[in-house]
């Protein structure tokens, strides 16, 4: 019996090759998406997970309202935080401290210099934290003593070679002595936190003046983060619900503006998106993780869809078989297991399809979401039972509802072929109307993410990014001697303006507390962003002021002399600030507001223009230098001449300001081009099934062509009649559709201050890009019924 | 059942039917296809439906298939009430004593003619051993050991009809319904098969209930039943023709 149902599977699928390849293909490709979608979105979802005691860990994070308005999430906490929970909060077992070195790091062995972004000084509790593999050295202690620094594998390779680096000095930061105390796994791809190295904490504290992070010991400013693991059986609700009182207690002057609170570290890496100041930390996107998720969702039901429909469709053409192997006494049950034999075939081999897909699609995937995949990256047990899940999901989807109709038919009647009177199910209407409905949320929703992401392209930043280039030169020699080193680039003539800065635009502030004029010391203190300038910062980022003047060289007494943006000035409710008092608070610096700048955009567009101040004062971490568009390479050229003569231990480095502005986007982009990419796949499924269907009907409707047509009827006019039902079906998926897109598109927006809206224009553009591709496919089948030779279609039956 | 109706006796009578009748639609649109049809066919008996188009042959041979439920009335079969049985006992009944042969043939088209003929032993859940010597006595008797591997498309009418024989045979039924099984033959393979029919009924004692259109084959049966719109016209014995006993 089983032999005879695989064989006469195999013949149906042979015999109706069309029909077949079409359904195969439909559903490897829906097979393949789901799978590609729900590898990575399975990666990204257990980020972090190898941590023995994940489910234990968290990160404080900190809201911060300020009293000028607004909220904001950081990751950054007070350094005695960690010792006070520890003390105060029995459901801690542990709590660690990492500070990021916010502008990297040299490492030196020898002749042999490796600039390291992510140089992490942590506790000792640490390697009790989190599970990070040691390779050499000791777990319990390597951590422990002043100056001693951990290496990755490749950090040790790079700085080592062949050497065995256990013991010996490296030196960092120019002119501090390290020993390598042990050599830790390299970062794992699947964890938030990345380091190239890892020094004892114990060094800054035995070593005050090193770092000159005294400023540690106390509650403000907050620069470190904190990451605690609970004790078993003990809820982050609990600890949470006891912070406002800690807060209270350690914090007061605060602690109306500041609340902490724990963040699972299942969490870290998906919902961080809105955390500032997240040093040597990578983010996905949950929204990313969600949204494709459902794209992948949609996909394989359009797919299945398909396959029901097909197979249904298929399936009436043989009511008369089934007449008869009732008429040969077959048994309902026995018919449909046949049906669902043929259904499970052709789904099985859908899904060997989708494996050759899958393989061939590797670069593809690696393109998508930027990561590397192996070959055969899906064999793997879960994926390989995924598969046979789809398998048998599909199966029973596309074998069940015509096995059970049409084994449920009248004998009599179907030996007639009488059903066929009857065109097309409620089912299958409704299944295309879906299947339609889903396609156009897809297009609207991916047609909102390329019209935002075309709105942050033309944004106006408030300040002109191209031809920057960004020289880090934080760490380097370099700022001390900043003004013979600007000399010496400025002579070079495709050089036109160089400021040196703390920070870049694109990148986080440092906040500070200021008074400004008119508010009283106890209510007045607010916290805001600065941004420390040189006099040249307007010439280099080619900002505009809304009033009043910049810093100028030639007026000594701009020192003490402070400049706004225009939200500041929003932000107090002042008209005018020109003239009025803007102090630092704790460091006794007074200063006179002397200039407003205009808005310009330092974050992305995610976020709204934040009232900034700007003072001049040297502490520096870039230095930006505009160049003329006509020869980049030569001012580069000059840039790494002068760079290698002034800072020689440090290797030259650069980077584009317009790219790394755009690197704020990358995460948005993404989802542009897999949401796009998913998007038109699913519609050229859905089609892929239309045509099969509209394949069917024209067949079916064959001699009432033919009959029309002797009538009289003009090809056009069968096309029209063919055609007419599709219409319908996409104008209703369209009303489904258009409010259900809208708000997902809605929701999508919210995430940024700076957006497009959603207008009519998106939806009815969806709808008709849907309405063309139905028509198109359909019109094709429809057209080549009409131009049938009717005596041929009638003689047929 | 009893012991004494799974072997009926030549002469007693294996279908009853009183009163039956069948409609199609309903309200205004309704179309009385039978009214009111009482009938006694025997073991062993020869019957020939005639009648016009449309007088209700084919619905009246479906019923006494069970392949349609009469809307009033009654057929008993094999003293059973068909109305009364549930599906699964129905299709019993059906798979062990009736065998249906069809003017369009109605060979499963994806099949060969040797699978054609083990699809009601399949049905029947037949072992292996005896499926194979059951399909294979069927086609040495009509000499189709041959064809056993062809699909239906490669046979000839006559030789379609032939397989459609075999396959109601296969299961060694009581009664065989055949539905004009002669009305897409020439007239050769149409005397060819009625003879085969007739061979059957004479030799096997199969009880043969056929609808048709020719006069001349109606005149193979013992009794020739003709309906004229839904009702039973005239019942006559065909002269020289009777039950013969074993």
């Amino acid at each position: 019996m089983v032999k005879q149902y695989v064989s006469l599977a195999a013949r149906v699928l042979r015999k109706y090759r069309l029909y077949s390849a079409i359904n195969v293909l439909g559903l490897a490709v829906g097979i393949a998406c789901c799978v590609l979608i729900s590898i990575w979105a399975r990666e990204e979802l257990a980020f972090d997970g190898f941590h023995e005691n994940a489910d234990r860990i968290y990160r404080i994070n900190k809201v911060y309202t300020p009293t000028t308005g607004g909220r904001e999430l950081h990751a950054l906490t007070p350094g005695p935080m960690a010792g006070a929970l520890l003390d105060e909060f029995p459901e801690i077992e542990t709590a660690t401290r990492i500070l990021p070195s916010w502008g990297g790091m040299l490492l030196v062995n020898g002749e042999t210099s490796v600039a390291s972004q992510d140089v992490l000084f942590v506790d000792q509790s640490f390697a009790d934290v989190f599970s990070f593999q040691m390779v050499r050295g000791d777990r319990s202690s390597a951590l422990t003593t002043p100056a001693s620094i951990v290496l990755t594998t490749s950090m040790a390779q790079a700085l080592f070679g062949d050497e065995d680096p256990m013991g010996s000095v490296v030196v960092g930061g120019g002119d501090f002595d390290y020993t390598v105390t042990g050599i830790i796994e390299d970062t794992p791809d699947n964890s938030h936190l990345r380091y190239n190295a890892l020094v004892s904490w114990s060094t800054i504290e035995s070593t005050a003046d090193l770092l000159n992070y005294s400023f540690l010991e106390r509650w403000l400013p907050q620069t470190i983060y904190t990451y605690v693991m609970l004790r078993d059986g003990t809820s982050a609700g609990a600890v949470d619900a006891k912070l406002p009182d800690f807060t209270a207690t350690h914090l007061a002057s605060r602690a109306d503006q500041y609340s902490f609170y724990l963040q699972p570290l299942s969490d870290v890496y998906l919902q961080s998106r809105d955390v500032l100041y997240q040093r040597s930390m990578v983010q996905g996107s949950g929204q990313s993780v969600r949204a494709l998720g459902l794209v992948a969702f949609l996909i394989l039901l359009i797919a299945c869809v398909n396959f029901t429909n097909l197979t249904t469709a298929q399936a009436t053409r043989r009511a008369r078989e089934i007449g008869v192997r009732k008429s040969l006494g077959a048994h309902r049950r026995q018919l449909v297991t046949q049906f669902l034999a043929e259904a499970f075939a052709l789904a099985g081999l859908a899904a060997i399809v989708s494996t050759v897909l899958l393989e061939a699609s590797r670069p593809l995937f690696n393109a998508l979401t930027g990561k590397e995949a192996a070959a055969f990256f899906w064999v793997r047990p879960d994926i390989l039972l995924s598969l046979a899940a789809v398998w048998v999901l599909a199966g029973f989807l596309g074998g069940l509802y015509p096995a059970v109709v049409l084994s449920r038919l009248q004998p009599a009647r179907a030996i007639k072929n009488v059903t066929r009177t009857k065109r097309r199910g409620g089912l299958q209407t409704s299944l295309v109307t879906a299947q339609f409905a889903a396609a156009i949320v897809l297009i609207i929703a991916s047609a909102t993410v390329i019209r935002q992401m075309d709105f942050v392209q033309r944004t106006d930043p408030g300040f002109d990014r191209e031809h920057v280039v960004v020289l880090p030169v934080g760490r380097t020699g370099i700022p001390n001697q900043l003004d013979a080193f600007k000399a010496e680039l400025l002579e070079s003539p495709g050089i036109l303006a160089a400021a040196a800065t703390s920070d870049v635009p694109g990148t986080s502030l440092s906040s500070y507390s200021v008074l400004p004029e008119g508010r009283s010391a106890d209510e007045g203190i607010i916290s805001d962003a600065v941004f420390l300038a040189d006099t040249d910062l307007l010439n280099a980022y080619g900002m505009q002021m809304a009033s009043g003047r910049f810093f100028d060289p030639n007026r000594p007494a701009d020192s003490s002399a402070i400049v706004v943006n225009e939200a500041m000035v929003r932000s107090l409710g002042w008209t005018d600030a020109v003239g009025k008092r803007f102090d630092r608070v704790g460091e006794d610096h007074q200063g006179t507001i002397i200039g407003v700048v205009k808005d310009y955009h330092q974050a992305s567009v995610h976020q709204e223009v934040a009232p900034i101040f700007f003072a001049l004062e040297r502490r520096i971490g870039a230095l930006s230098v505009r160049v003329a568009d006509s020869d980049v390479s030569a001012a580069l050229g000059a840039m790494r001449t002068a760079w290698e003569r002034f800072e020689p231990r440090y290797p030259f480095e650069y980077s584009f300001l317009d790219d790394d502005f755009a690197a704020l986007y990358e995460l948005d982009r993404r989802l542009m081009k897999t949401l796009s990419f998913f998007a038109i796949l699913a519609v050229l499924v859905a089609c892929l099934g239309l045509f099969g269907l509209a394949a069917f009907a024209a067949e079916q409707r064959t001699k009432e062509i033919g009959i029309r047509k002797v009538l009289g009827a003009s090809a056009t006019s069968v096309v029209t009649l063919l055609s007419r039902d599709y219409i319908r079906l996409v104008l209703v998926a369209f009303v489904i559709a258009a409010p259900l897109g809208f708000l997902i598109a809605q929701r999508w927006l919210d995430g940024f201050a700076y957006r497009i809206n959603v207008g009519p224009g998106t939806l009815v553009i969806a709808g008709i890009a849907v309405l063309v591709t139905a028509l198109l496919t359909v019109s094709t089948q429809a057209i080549r019924a009409a131009h049938n030779d009717p005596v041929k279609s009638l003689r047929y039956e | 059942m009893s012991e004494s109706d799974d072997q009926p006796q030549l002469g007693e009578p294996i279908y009853e039917l009183r009163g039956v009748s069948r409609s199609f639609g309903s309200g205004f649109n309704e179309a009385h296809v039978l009214k009111g049809i009482s009938l006694d066919i025997a073991q062993g008996e020869f019957v020939s439906i005639v009648g016009p188009s449309g007088s209700g042959k084919s619905t009246l041979l479906n019923i006494m298939g069970m392949l349609d439920a009469p809307t009033r009335g009654s057929c008993y079969f094999m003293g059973q009430a068909t109305h009364e049985l549930s599906e699964r006992q129905r299709v019993k009944i059906h798979r062990k004593h009736i065998g249906f042969v069809f003017q369009a043939y109605h060979l499963i088209d994806e099949m060969t003619v040797y699978e054609n003929l083990e699809t009601p032993l399949l049905y029947r859940k037949v072992k292996s051993g005896d499926r194979k010597s059951k399909v294979a006595d069927m086609l040495d008797r009509f000499n189709m050991v041959a064809k056993k591997d062809l699909f239906p498309e490669q046979l000839s009418g006559g030789q379609k009809q032939l397989v459609g024989i075999a396959r109601a045979l296969v299961i060694e039924p009581r009664v065989i319904l055949a539905d004009e099984p002669t009305g897409n033959l020439h007239s050769s393979q149409g005397d060819m098969i009625m003879d085969l029919i007739r061979d059957l009924n004479r030799n096997d004692g199969v009880t043969i209930v056929q609808v048709t259109h020719n006069e001349r084959y109606a005149a193979y049966g013992h009794t020739v039943v003709e309906l004229l719109d839904g009702s039973i016209d005239s019942v006559s014995q065909v002269a020289g023709q009777s039950v013969q006993s074993d």
